[in-house]
């Protein structure tokens, strides 16, 4: 981890709710806003259908940063399903920590569809943090598969 | 104590109160779970073991005592129970397997060298009726060991840990809690068939987080590790976590819903003293 | 109703682990690990984790099974085993004794394999043996 090369652009896996945070990121692509292009974008219908097996197979797989991107809670467009979110992401995190992965890696946030300008900001900050992190350590898995 | 709770068994079936006692039997020096129909019998029933009373049944994935219960439906079984059998069975009676109503509960405490021994925070059930409580050791003592680690040293210690695993699904096998039809734990996606060691962490991440909300802390899967894995200090973290996050404790109330599974919010389980 | 547990060894390989067969109104229903045996303490692979399993599998083979015209045929046990000698026997006078070997079991006794072994060598009359449980 100490040893990042100057290069490294850290690849981030986005599950998007299909109500609000996919199209705040497609509002951030329409209004020509500038991003980092580091993130590979995956529609699920609610944030709530992130489980967190997605968010380690992820990592696992060799994204260096899980982003999921929800409705702000009380906007759910099936009225509670960012709360399961809300508080399964706590506990992934936690999780993820004691087993030895940075839990910086993986970052929850409420991102409404009139929120392009938001978007752009996370990522923004997303990557630099990983950047900071270096590469996942995780990367490849110990099997290829 | 064992005297006193034969004596309280004799008296339930002989005067009918319960149609059978539930609890541990001790023959030719080993001691396994049995199901008490004669009072005559009730001589070689033992407690204070570390040998659990609840656990599932396997390949039919349901619990021992809703087994006992489909069997003979509306019959009063007593069951012996220490504090994590107990917890185990409430766990399993949320999930809607075990008719609590139907059990009539009898607990012992554990001491203080058995408490100690299963790193139980809390040696004793709520129905306790033989034995006097004791105080648990820390938890905060015990998870010190990881928590003091640095992510890296996390990672190195678990890799090495998990290196060890020989996919006995001991784990799994031995949880009170693990009931589902469909074990993650199996998923190919997860940990192809035919790999060993299973990729780090994946095999054992889906585990642990799927036990978060549920895990009574009885250290029935550190036992049955073949390789001792002291899966314990992660699944206690995370309970610590479960505590100050979802303002919840596994095994305390069967009528209370798992939290992770619940759409309801943490501030208003709160709210409500639950 | 009827529940108790069996003590037994696992039937799998020769480290000799123990286990309870799980028994409900004389169903066997599950495998419990035996904490108080000295040899495993509780603790089981996964073939013992499922040795319950297998005993009442359904695609368990109940009957000897001969291959007819590409097909397996269901056969008497004095038609099997005759059939087996008079291919041994046939392989022997054809390409010598050392065309067999013999794989023996853990699944089965100590003496069976005893029993297997001089079979192999008194009566097949080759070395070719060999065991599983050979680690």
């Amino acid at each position: 981890m100490s040893s990042t090369p100057d290069n490294f652009e850290p690849r981030i896996v986005a599950f998007l709710c299909n109500w609000c945070s996919y199209t705040g990121a497609d509002l951030a692509g329409i209004s020509r806003m500038n991003y980092p292009a580091n993130v590979r974008a995956i529609r699920l219908m609610c944030s709530g259908s992130v489980k967190p097996f997605f968010i380690m197979s992820a990592l696992h797989k060799g994204a260096d940063g899980v982003l999921i991107g929800g409705c702000h809670i009380g906007d759910c467009h099936y009225q509670t399903g960012n709360h399961l979110t809300k508080k399964r992401i706590p506990i992934t995190r936690e999780l993820l920590g004691a087993l030895g992965i940075d839990p910086r890696r993986v970052r929850l946030e409420w991102i409404s569809a009139a929120e392009g300008q938001e978007f752009a900001e996370v990522i923004h900050e997303f990557v630099k943090e990983l950047k900071a992190l270096g590469p996942n350590p995780l990367a490849g898995g110990d099997h290829a598969h | 104590m064992l005297t006193e709770i034969r004596k309280h068994c004799a008296d339930l079936l002989t005067r009918k109160q319960v149609a059978a006692v539930y609890g541990l039997r001790e023959r030719d020096g080993h001691t396994a779970p049995y199901l008490f129909t004669r009072a005559e019998d009730l001589d070689g029933l033992t407690v204070g073991t570390k040998v659990p009373v609840t656990f599932t049944l396997r390949p039919a994935k349901k619990n021992i005592i809703s087994a006992f219960q489909e069997k003979c439906p509306g019959q009063k079984i007593a069951v012996l129970v220490r504090g994590c059998d107990e917890r185990g069975l409430y766990e399993v009676a949320k999930r809607g397997q075990i008719q609590v109503a139907d059990l009539a509960i009898i607990g012992y405490a554990c001491d203080a060298d058995q408490a100690r021994a299963c790193h139980c925070p809390r040696p004793h059930p709520q129905n306790l009726k033989f034995g006097e409580k004791v105080q648990g050791p820390s938890n905060e003592a015990f998870i010190a060991k990881i928590v003091n680690m640095s992510v890296a040293e996390r990672e190195a210690f678990w890799r090495a840990q998990f290196s060890k695993c020989i996919k006995c699904y001991g784990c799994r096998n031995s949880c009170p809690v693990c009931i589902c039809k469909e074990c993650w734990m199996e998923n190919d996606a997860f940990s192809p068939t035919g790999w060993l060691p299973p990729d780090f962490p994946m095999f054992h991440f889906v585990h642990f987080y799927h036990l978060s909300d549920s895990c009574i802390e009885c250290g029935a899967c550190v036992d049955a590790c073949p390789m001792d894995i002291p899966l314990n200090l992660i699944r206690k973290v995370l309970s610590k976590k479960v505590q100050e996050e979802l303002f919840y404790t596994a095994g305390q109330d069967p009528e209370e819903k798992p939290p992770l599974a619940s759409r309801e919010e943490a501030k208003e389980r709160l709210e409500k003293g639950i | 109703m009827n529940y108790e547990n069996v003590l037994t060894t696992c039937p799998y390989c020769g480290a000799g682990c123990n286990f309870y067969l799980q028994i409900m109104d004389g169903e066997l229903v599950g495998v419990l690990p035996c904490k108080d045996h000295p040899v495993s303490q509780g603790k089981l692979c996964i073939k013992g984790w499922t040795a319950n399993e297998f005993v009442t599998s359904p695609e368990r083979l109940t009957k000897p099974l001969i291959k007819r015209d590409g097909k397996f045929v269901e056969a008497s046990w004095d038609e099997a085993l005759d059939a087996v000698a008079a291919k041994f026997k046939a392989t022997r006078e054809n390409h010598g004794p050392d065309a067999l070997a013999v794989l023996a079991s853990a699944k089965i006794t100590n003496e069976e394999n005893y029993a297997l072994m001089k079979f192999t060598r008194a009566v097949l009359g080759t070395n070719n043996i060999d065991h599983c449980a050979r680690l």
